[in-house]
């Protein structure tokens, strides 16, 4: 009789275990959901920040490239089609267009020195070029949580709860494929 | 033989700074020493030591001085000799106040002198505005004889002039030397106030906290010694005389200058200074109660310190074995007897008892064991929620105390019931820590998020912190103290002492940036180990011979400085204290003020070449306007963000370990904590089912 209890009393506690053991993936599924999602918001504020700066930069340009209209209506369009994106890989994308419109931009105006000569070019400049350097930091901490996030809900025993909740694999931050693409170097003599 | 080359001084301690008190002693004084009436009002008033006489022939003088001391005038004599050869201080660059005992460091970091509770000190404390204070003084007793400088304000005055002080330790001659200008005010810790008006109090506390008693000696600028020409020192040549006025001190001091004296049937001693946490004042007999915690308690005559080298500190040190030691019992208001009253109420312990049994007998064992068990907050904190921990530790601990005293076994199965499910809920808290710290991407510390976070990179020290033992430069520190002792079965360890650096903050860098580390409530697990033992741990421990004789071995565990760490916490900002705000805001409205320049260009609005009082409300407003902005502005400073405990209870966890090594111990040892924890139920479960009492109840409930 004493085994019987004791048997009951071990079985109740390994029935106890697995289920502290499923509330334990289950809450950890929805923290790194979560991270992705914390990670991704944290990169929108900077983007929010640069989005915000780009009109005061385009029109200190403006006064200085007559010529480059072009250039500039590409960063006007950059900027426009990352505020209409609506989900996290239309912004992706969009943000990928706008580092690339800016970098020919800032390479452009190396032909204009009293561009940049200009102090509040230069102010805007450098704190688009360190927000860059920021997105790049955060994006690497999205990927991060994107990488874990997707781990997890294919992994055993985590996949188990994840089919339950119906969470799919989220797309990492990837860069665009021009960008990839080998540099070409011209030598002038 | 008498040396007609050396001079010899007569030294008296002031009767009190107010001239009517002294005018009874005069007349007796003036027939001791054949000084007249005039030259004695004017050196028996005041708070500072006295030369009232130099001769060469010392009999003549020592004479001199046993007769006013027993007339209640307290008086030595010391020779010109002695003070020229004042050895030269010692410097002390910074304190290290992470233990017990308060160390005083030197310039390469090295211990100078330990400050501990078994001790008395001396300080003699100076500044450089010495001869403006004596002025201040006698301009002060001039106006009116019976309103004489408070001791607060004359501490205040020397905090702000560049202070200076020499500390005596019992038995060595040479003084260290603190120097507001050449002190590490960073040792001081979070105290730190990077003043040294503010600093100062604050050192002079701490030294007064970690010993025993303590005697501050403010009487430089107003002691009339033959070889002190304030009104023209400077610099060196300043510090220089003070270096011979608080040799001076010293040796009147250690010939019992400071001793109690009884004065028309009143026994007066030495005033105490409440500021200072009770700091003694080697000020006058009679004093005037301003600014002072009230007459101190103590009852005994004898040198300050109880510093060796003089037959009456000698003969002071044999009385103390037979009465009540006057710097403790009454600096401390401790009661030795008090304590034995209190115990004298506990049963008897029963006869029988093992040693330990002994130890954990009764309500008040029952605690020290709890204690024993549970002390280690931060320990207990990595176990699991306190809230079910502590519970189960007092359950796991009730039968093992009574185990201990009756050796029934049965009573093992009991304990351990509680002690499996304490087990079972740490594997999940392990379960649960190894998953944060899998969920969690490691971030850069130039580009961290608010909130969790997930940092590596060097730990770096913001407080200057060694280890207590093996003197190694770290972050964090913990170690314990263990003493062999003989036991049946032979030889065992047995703890004696633990303790750790605390919640010291300390920065991580990781190439990115740096940060700020506050650990309190941080899980830390360090691995890097340090024994001390044999004589190099004798020689550290010196004369501290509570831990008993036997061999003893210290454990230190550190996380050196420049280590890699781990960290998994909150990060957030940290908002400046209001009391922190109040005194910037003040400091900068008194800049102002003296600003008179900038003053009348920004804020005199009429153009009168005065500050009105609307002026000075507009002026006020726009201080506090530009302070907020700077403030705003200020968002970058690596103080300002910090990686603390989590506000809602996530993990905070510091390691020495790469992630890696943590997330492969946390793997194998949550599945073996889960298995221990079934085993204990099982096997705990199985026994106390086969006590009797349960049983019966077993039996009841089938019924």
């Amino acid at each position: 009789m004493t085994i019987v209890f004791v048997v009951l009393i071990v079985m109740a506690f390994i029935a106890a275990g697995v289920a502290l053991y499923f509330v334990t993936i289950y809450n950890g599924l929805v923290t790194v959901k979560n991270n992705v999602e914390k990670a991704w918001s944290n990169i929108d504020v900077l983007l929010k920040q640069r989005h915000d700066e780009l009109p005061n930069l385009v029109s200190v340009c403006e006064r200085y490239m007559k010529h480059e209209a072009e250039t500039l209506t590409n960063v006007i369009k950059a900027r426009n089609m990352m505020a209409g994106a609506s989900n996290m890989n239309e912004r992706g994308k969009a943000e990928g267009f706008l580092t690339e419109t800016l970098r020919s931009l800032f390479a452009v105006t190396e032909n204009y020195p009293e561009l940049k000569a200009d102090r509040r070019f230069g102010q805007l400049q450098s704190r688009i070029t360190d927000m860059e350097n920021e997105i790049a930091d955060r994006r690497e901490l999205f990927n991060d949580s994107v990488n874990i996030y997707n781990i997890r809900i294919e992994k055993l025993p985590d996949v188990m709860v994840a089919s339950l909740l119906s969470y799919k694999a989220k797309d990492l931050w990837q860069i665009n494929p021009e960008e990839r693409a080998p540099v070409k170097v011209a030598f002038s003599s | 033989m008498v040396e007609l080359t050396n001079k010899y001084y007569l030294v008296t301690r002031p009767i009190s700074e107010h001239l009517n008190e002294v005018l009874k002693f005069i007349e007796v004084a003036s027939d001791i020493t054949g000084i007249g009436s005039p030259t004695l009002k004017q050196r028996l008033v005041g708070s500072a030591l006295q030369v009232i006489k130099t001769s060469t022939n010392k009999e003549e003088l020592s004479n001199m001085a046993s007769d006013l001391t027993k007339e209640g005038l307290v008086s030595t004599v010391i020779s010109k000799d002695e003070l020229r050869r004042a050895p030269t201080p010692k410097r002390c660059l910074a304190l290290d106040a992470s233990t017990k005992t308060l160390h005083l460091l030197g310039a390469n970091g090295e211990v100078l002198a330990t400050i501990n509770k078994a001790q008395n000190y001396l300080i003699v404390i100076a500044c450089h505005g010495a001869g403006k204070l004596q002025a201040k003084r006698m301009a002060r007793r001039a106006m009116n004889t019976s309103n004489s400088l408070p001791i607060n304000e004359i501490l205040s005055f020397i905090y702000r002039a560049r202070p200076f002080m020499d500390i005596y330790l019992p038995g060595i001659e040479t003084p260290l030397r603190i120097d507001s200008a050449r002190f590490n005010y960073n040792s001081l810790g979070e105290d730190n106030r990077q003043a040294a008006a503010l600093n100062f109090p604050l050192i002079l506390s701490l030294i007064k906290n970690h010993s025993k008693n303590v005697l501050i000696d403010t009487g430089f600028g107003e002691v009339q010694l033959p070889f002190l020409t304030l009104d023209s020192a400077e610099g060196e040549a300043l510090t220089n005389q003070f270096t011979t006025y608080s040799r001076f001190v010293y040796k009147a001091s250690a010939r019992s200058i400071f001793a109690s004296v009884t004065i028309g049937g009143t026994l007066s001693s030495l005033p105490l200074i409440s500021e200072l946490g009770g700091m003694l004042w080697g000020g006058p007999i009679l004093f005037s109660s301003a600014g002072l915690g009230g007459a101190s308690a103590l009852g005994g005559a004898g040198s300050v310190l109880g510093l060796p080298g003089t037959n009456q500190t000698k003969q002071k040190s044999k009385e103390k074995t037979t009465s009540a030691d006057p710097w403790d019992e009454g600096g401390s208001g401790y009661d030795s007897k008090t304590s034995k009253v209190n115990s004298a109420g506990l049963p008897a312990i029963p006869e029988g008892l093992g040693p330990v049994a002994q130890k954990y007998w009764g309500v008040k064992g029952f605690f020290r064991g709890f204690r024993k068990f549970t002390g280690d907050k931060r320990f207990m904190k990595s176990l699991g929620p306190p809230a079910l921990i502590y519970p189960l530790a007092i359950l796991t601990i009730i039968p093992l105390v009574f185990f201990q005293l009756t050796e029934n076994w049965s009573l093992l199965s009991l304990a351990s019931l509680p002690a499996g499910l304490g087990v079972f809920i740490h594997s999940f808290v392990l379960l649960q820590r190894k998953r944060s710290i899998e969920n969690c991407p490691t971030s850069k510390i130039k580009t961290m998020p608010m909130g969790e976070v997930e940092l590596q990179g060097k730990a770096i020290p913001k407080y200057f912190l060694r280890t207590p033992f093996s003197r190694t430069e770290c972050v964090y520190y913990s170690y314990k103290l263990y003493v062999k002792v003989r036991t049946k079965n032979g030889y065992k360890n047995v703890l004696k002492e633990a303790g750790s650096s605390g919640n010291v903050p300390f920065y991580i860098d990781d190439g990115t940036g740096i940060r700020l580390i506050k650990p309190e409530g941080a899980i830390i697990r360090c691995s890097r180990t340090e024994v001390i033992r044999g004589d190099v741990l004798t020689g550290i421990l010196g004369g501290a011979s509570s831990f008993g004789s036997g061999d003893k071995k210290v454990v230190e565990t550190i996380i050196p400085s420049k280590q890699l760490v781990y960290i998994i916490g909150y990060a957030h900002r940290v908002l400046m204290s209001t009391e922190a705000k109040k005194r910037g805001f003040i400091t900068r409205l008194r800049e102002l003020k003296n600003n008179k320049t900038e003053l009348l260009t920004k804020h005199d609005t009429d153009g009168d070449g005065k500050i009105s009082d609307n002026e000075w409300e507009v002026a006020k407003k726009d201080l506090q306007d530009k302070i907020l902005v700077e403030e705003l502005q200020a968002d970058k400073r690596i103080d300002d963000i910090a990686i603390g405990e989590h506000p809602s209870g996530g993990l905070f966890y510091i390691s020495d370990k790469h992630e890696e090594h943590i997330l492969k111990s946390l793997s194998w040892r949550q599945p073996l904590f889960f298995g221990l924890a079934l085993t204990l139920i099982g096997v705990g479960s199985y026994y106390t089912l086969h006590l009797k009492s349960i049983q019966v109840i077993v039996e009841l409930l089938k019924i």
